[in-house]
């Protein structure tokens, strides 16, 4: 019954600009809900996740992050430690786009990773469902030369509101991250523990 | 994890002395509030019969009586442990004489909640705000403990010092003050953006972003001429930090205690309607100059990094390894860092963390605080945060982030409020002259 299986952690940052979705991505992916009605983020929320990856089971600890560039400085604390970063934009907001690299820039220059060449991200385009795409900013082609020269980042196109792409976004960064931690062969917490998990299964990454 | 179950008598040991003396200050607190003590460790977090209103005074005599008594032999006790020495020197110096204790602001008011309503306190404000000139440091000394909401349109713009104490300048400056603001909105709001920094605009932006998401869950504020009021006062103020998310909730208090002047009942039974532009000028007007002169004593809180909240947060975790060190450990051994709940606390004074219904209770301390405010803080959120110490000592890190994210307060009253408060002051009594604990 109990038997037990090692567990692995991994700590997801979300960036992006105020109001792109962070916090509705993040709630959908982990309570299957959309609201409306949340309050601007202050700081960063937390949420974790756990995930059945490869018949290992993996704990996502998701930091959900303000967006307003004065909050910036506080990366160091939230981002210390992070196995993986998930930059969001929204396709119809120019700006949130404009501003990717700022981002990007930052996390690596406050979280300083040991191999920030390869450090594992991705980009999501968020709201693709507003006004069927009539809105849109930023076309797809334009997001993934981005991608390109930032490394081949992997990028998904998201609705948090119609639960679009959502898993596969964290399920995809996730395996980055193992993948990562693999060739980097950097230790992870191992923790005994009783398998009674509600993890969910594998469900081939978009990417 | 130290310290386990020694929650009993005073033992000898640091960390059980810890303990206990936090034991002790919760029963002293508990004693005062309710007229009697309790045996053994009582939890804050336990909702409790709604304080019988009536005669504080007299009771509140022999409680102070009992509370010195235990100060006394809490004192005795605290010698024999190395450990805590500098502390208990320090209660020494400043805690028990009668003197001091009557001396401080309104220590007869720690009640309070039920007595914001109570007719001698009612009497007591009517009579600070009749004379020709307000004396200031009565009006904190009464409000520190609560102010009868009728009252708190008046008294807020007195303590912030928007209003002059002298009655007889009063009308003329709130209307000269009012017009300022109206000028203000043309000069700096209803203007092109062509002839805005680009600067502005991202703020304006960032503003647009933020009035739909302030308090969401209140439904009042989302009628379009409440935000449009928001929209407007934001981006008005302070050109020293300029708007930082966060600051929008700040504001909230002073909408709902201004328009309460205008509009009756319940908030959820508000309607627009009923205010004449004039009206919604005025209070905007008000709104605005009271966030201004709030924030005066803040600044640094908002500006590039933040430094303000950042030194309240060490301060914070100083703080809380004073007086509950079990505690402080198990956060540092999970690999918490303070900033991580602690920042958003700080950022939105707390109003995040309770139910928006104690948040101008929570103003009236506040506001009476006045200039120390940033330092009383600090006492409010580590006596916050010490409500659950019982609890957090059995969560790991997960558990214990997303405990802090969502503290169990939805259904708090003004109990749960006023005993937080009531702590925070007396362990600033208890340590405010006793530097080190707080040593940048």
């Amino acid at each position: 019954m109990a038997s037990s299986r090692r567990r692995t952690l991994l700590k997801v940052i979300v960036l992006g600009d105020s109001g792109v979705g962070k916090t509705s991505l993040m709630n959908q992916y982990v309570n299957k809900k959309f609201s409306q009605q949340y309050k601007a983020t202050i700081g960063a929320d937390f949420v974790t996740k756990e995930v059945l990856i490869e018949d290992r089971l993996v704990t996502l600890q998701i930091w959900d992050t303000a967006g307003q560039e004065r909050f910036q400085s506080l990366g160091v604390a939230f981002y210390r430690g992070a196995d993986c970063c998930m930059l969001v934009y929204d396709v119809n907001a120019k700006r949130s786009f404009n501003a990717l690299s700022t981002w990007h820039d930052e996390f690596l220059t406050q979280a300083s990773p040991s191999d920030p060449k390869h450090f594992p991200f991705i980009l999501l385009g968020n709201k693709i469902d507003i006004d069927a795409g009539n809105k849109r900013a930023i076309p797809e082609k334009k997001a993934k030369e981005w991608c390109v020269s930032k490394g081949n980042i992997p990028y998904l196109e998201t609705s948090a509101k119609d639960d679009y792409n959502v898993d596969s976004a964290f399920l995809c960064i996730a395996k980055l991250a193992l993948e990562h931690e693999h060739d980097q062969d950097i230790y992870f917490k191992t923790i005994t523990e009783p398998a009674t998990d509600t993890a969910e299964h594998t469900s081939g990454c978009a990417c | 994890m130290s310290g386990g179950g020694g929650a009993g008598g005073g033992g000898s040991g640091s960390p059980n002395n810890t303990e206990w003396r936090f034991n002790q200050t919760l029963r002293n607190v508990q004693g005062m509030l309710k007229g009697r003590s309790f045996p053994g460790k009582v939890l804050l977090t336990r909702r409790s019969e709604p304080l019988s209103p009536p005669d504080y005074s007299p009771r509140f005599e022999s409680d102070r009586d009992e509370y010195e008594q235990n100060e006394g032999s809490q004192e005795g006790k605290g010698q024999a442990s190395g450990n805590t020495t500098d502390s208990m020197s320090a209660k020494k110096s400043n805690l028990p004489s009668t003197s001091s204790t009557n001396s401080l602001p309104d220590a007869q008011g720690l009640v309070s909640g039920a007595r914001a309503t109570d007719s001698a306190r009612i009497a007591k404000f009517t009579n600070e705000l009749s004379r020709p000139a307000v004396i200031l440091d009565k009006l904190r000394e009464l409000s520190w403990s609560g102010v009868p909401p009728y009252m708190r349109p008046k008294v807020w713009r007195l303590l912030l010092g928007y209003a002059p104490p002298n009655a007889d300048r009063r009308e003329g400056v709130l209307t000269r003050k009012r017009l300022e603001y109206v000028e203000c909105v043309s000069q700096y709001y209803d203007i092109p953006d062509s002839e805005r920094s680009d600067e502005e605009i991202n703020m304006l932006r960032q503003i647009a972003v933020d009035c739909p998401r302030t308090v969401p869950d209140v439904t009042f504020f989302q009628h379009p001429q409440i935000q449009k009021s928001l929209e407007r006062i934001l981006a008005i103020r302070h050109p020293a930090s300029g708007y930082v998310q966060g600051i929008n909730d700040l504001l909230t208090p002073f909408l709902v205690v201004f328009l309460s002047e205008h509009l009756e009942g319940n908030m959820d039974t508000w309607s627009m309607e009923k205010l004449s532009p004039q009206d919604i000028s005025n209070i905007e007007a008000d709104c605005y100059w009271c966030l201004s002169k709030f924030l005066d004593g803040m600044q640094d809180h908002y500006t590039f990094a933040q430094p303000g909240i950042q030194r309240l947060v060490f301060r914070l975790k100083e703080l809380v390894h004073r007086i509950e060190e079990p505690v402080s450990k198990h956060i540092e051994e999970q690999g918490l860092d303070f900033l991580q709940f602690a920042f958003r606390w700080f950022n939105c004074l707390l109003i995040r963390e309770i139910p928006f219904h104690l948040v101008t209770r929570l103003w009236d301390t506040y506001l009476a605080e006045g200039d120390y405010l940033p330092d009383f803080l600090v006492y409010i959120s580590a006596s916050f945060l010490l409500t659950w110490s019982d609890k957090l000592k059995k969560l790991d890190f997960q558990e214990m982030v997303m405990f802090l994210q969502h503290l169990p307060t939805r259904n708090w009253a003004h109990h749960e409020l006023e005993m937080v408060l009531s702590r925070a002051y007396m362990w600033h009594t208890m340590f405010k002259s006793s530097p080190s604990h707080l040593a940048n």
